[in-house]
């Protein structure tokens, strides 16, 4: 579901909604999927910012960046000398842990911000590291939003 | 009743190598008239980070024993409080991460939660021993720190060693080696796998109490062998298993090249049947996947076998095959598993390896070094001795094997624990 389509509908109903930031990596995902279940379970409508897959009669999924995209667009980029490739890769694999947060933020910026025409957020929800840069912002745009690692911290 | 803290971080649903010497562990100490307390990981850690579970070992756990579940998480979610971070370590998240570790293990975080825990238990119950099994190390320090809160005595279950290489036997130094020689020095027992590490614990250790350590090797459990199967039928094609978590650690490439150069020798059509997961961690499956032969090989992957569905696993298979990483010190609990199955069982570990040696002393095991031929040789005298076996052989090999039954070997830390409390009460 696009952005403009999910504030579309959160608008005309006028449900309480939470936002679960899952950055681009299977164990933030997993999370996310409980997550957005919590949310449910409470009456709160999920909108998963994250490659999570979920039914999306019940949740809101936006997706802003593939499994390992930005990973994917650097390996493109790798030289074609073996030894620099090697130099290169020990790189990537080094610093994409220290680079995700702010690419991820990067790519779901535009999304998030379609969202500022709701009410804010019940809650924002980060679920792994790649996700707080995310929900820093989200943190910040949404000031009387608390801002959490679980749906449970809520009760 | 005396009442047991059992600090075990891999307990079910985790499939973890070590949960069934944990599973064992606690049926050992409840038979025995011990409440029992475990401490151990959540489920949200194994299903998120580890990537699997096996929900029907939870089936295994005594009903007595009262379960508490402490959180663990690599990313340690819980500590971040997102609304007051930097610019900074708001765009880069990884400068803001606690990397001050008091414990030199990757589950040290896990220590103080786990202690939190422990203290909530006695507050309930008295507790009157703890032990822990290893790795995580952390979970030692967790009882070494809960004995010295608690007034209580502790000991320790090394699964492997810590501070000794068990692939090479190499001394470790450093923080390692400290925290280790903490934990050894306060422990009232120790206890260990086989004989070569007790050994090598000893001489590391000679003022710290060689008579504190002992050994409860490891076993199979009797419920995983189910009916014996019948013996193949003549010209009939062999079933060839391998069951496990297969890990990059085993010489299966060997084990794959030496099937490769015995198939001519074997009866057409026999299959070499690979059962269980790749790897403990989600992330290597795809590596080990990658080294599983294709179509036309005679290898064929049937993906992960519940623990119920084990023996039916073995009823369907003529030979076993067993590969183990090499190492003086590495048993595998899984040999006593397959040496009990029954049938003719191919080992395949470098030497020296503590497991052949154990293999070495069956008629029907056949003792391989990790290359393509001695592999061949083995599967193919294996072969020979698949079309000969009866049922009746396979009964005795069994019969001759039951002394090994998990909970059987486990004993000796039920006996060391429970004199030990039995004598300050």
């Amino acid at each position: 579901m696009s952005a403009g389509e999910a504030v579309a509908r959160l608008a005309e109903s006028g449900e309480e909604w939470a936002i679960v930031i899952a950055g681009p990596n299977p164990s933030g995902q997993k999370k996310a999927r409980r997550e957005c279940d919590e949310a449910l379970e409470v009456g709160i409508t999920p909108v998963c910012i994250g490659s999570v897959d979920g039914s999306e009669a019940d949740w809101i999924v936006v997706d802003p960046l593939e499994h390992g995209w930005w990973r994917k667009l650097l390996a493109d980029r790798a030289p074609a000398n073996p030894v620099a490739k090697l130099i290169w890769n020990r790189v990537l694999r080094r610093t994409s842990s220290l680079f995700a947060p702010l690419v991820f933020w990067l790519a779901g910026r535009k999304a998030i911000t379609e969202f500022q025409a709701l009410q804010p957020p019940r809650v924002i929800v980060f679920c792994d590291e790649a996700a707080i840069t995310t929900a820093w912002h989200c943190a910040r745009r949404w000031g009387s939003s608390p801002v959490v690692d679980k749906v449970g911290r809520l009760r | 009743m005396p009442h047991l803290l059992y600090v075990a971080f891999w307990y079910p649903p985790s499939r973890a190598s070590g949960v069934y010497r944990a599973l064992a562990t606690t049926s050992a100490f409840v038979d025995r008239g011990w409440d029992v307390t475990v401490l151990t990981t959540t489920r949200e850690f194994l299903e998120d980070e580890v990537g699997s579970v096996d929900l029907a070992l939870l089936d295994d756990v005594p009903a007595t024993v009262d379960l508490r579940r402490v959180p663990f998480s690599f990313t340690d979610l819980e500590g971040w409080d997102v609304r007051s971070l930097g610019w900074a370590v708001a765009h880069f998240p990884r400068l803001g991460r606690n990397r001050s570790a008091t414990f030199p293990d990757r589950y040290w975080r896990w220590i103080d939660r786990a202690l939190r825990a422990a203290a909530d238990v006695n507050s309930q119950k008295s507790v009157d021993h703890i032990l822990a099994t290893g790795n995580p190390y952390a979970a030692m320090e967790a009882a070494r720190l809960t004995g010295a809160d608690l007034g209580a005595g502790y000991s320790v279950d090394f699964r492997d060693p810590w501070a000794i290489d068990v692939y090479t036997g190499e001394q470790l130094g450093g923080a390692i080696a400290e925290a280790e020689q903490t934990i050894v020095g306060d422990a009232d027992a120790i206890f260990h796998v086989n004989d070569q590490i007790a050994g090598a614990y000893r001489s590391r250790y000679p003022v710290a109490g060689v008579e504190k350590h002992h050994v409860a090797p490891n076993g199979y459990d009797a419920d995983s062998l189910g009916e014996i199967g019948p013996p193949p039928r003549a010209g009939e094609p062999l079933r060839f298993a391998i069951l496990g978590t297969i890990t990059e650690l085993w010489p299966i490439q060997a084990v794959f090249d030496g099937w490769s150069a015995a198939r001519d020798d074997l009866p057409h059509g026999s299959e070499l049947i690979l059962g269980g997961h790749l790897g403990y961690f989600e992330r290597s499956q795809s590596t080990i996947e990658g080294m599983i032969p294709g179509a036309g090989s005679g290898v064929r992957y049937v993906g992960p076998i519940a623990k119920r569905d084990v023996g039916e696993f073995y009823r369907g298979s003529h030979v076993v095959v067993v590969p183990v990483p090499g190492g003086a010190m590495v048993t595998s609990g899984k040999i006593y598993e397959t040496l009990a199955v029954g049938v003719p069982v191919v080992c395949v570990q470098q030497d020296p390896g503590a497991a052949r040696d154990l293999a070495l002393g069956y008629d029907h095991a056949f003792v391989a070094e990790p290359s393509a031929g001695s592999v061949a040789s083995a599967l193919v005298a294996a072969c020979q001795m698949a079309t000969r076996q009866t049922v009746g052989d396979k009964r005795a090999i069994r019969e001759r094997m039951a002394g090994h039954e998990r909970i059987a070997a486990i004993q000796p830390i039920v006996e060391v624990i429970s004199s030990r409390v039995e004598s300050s009460r």
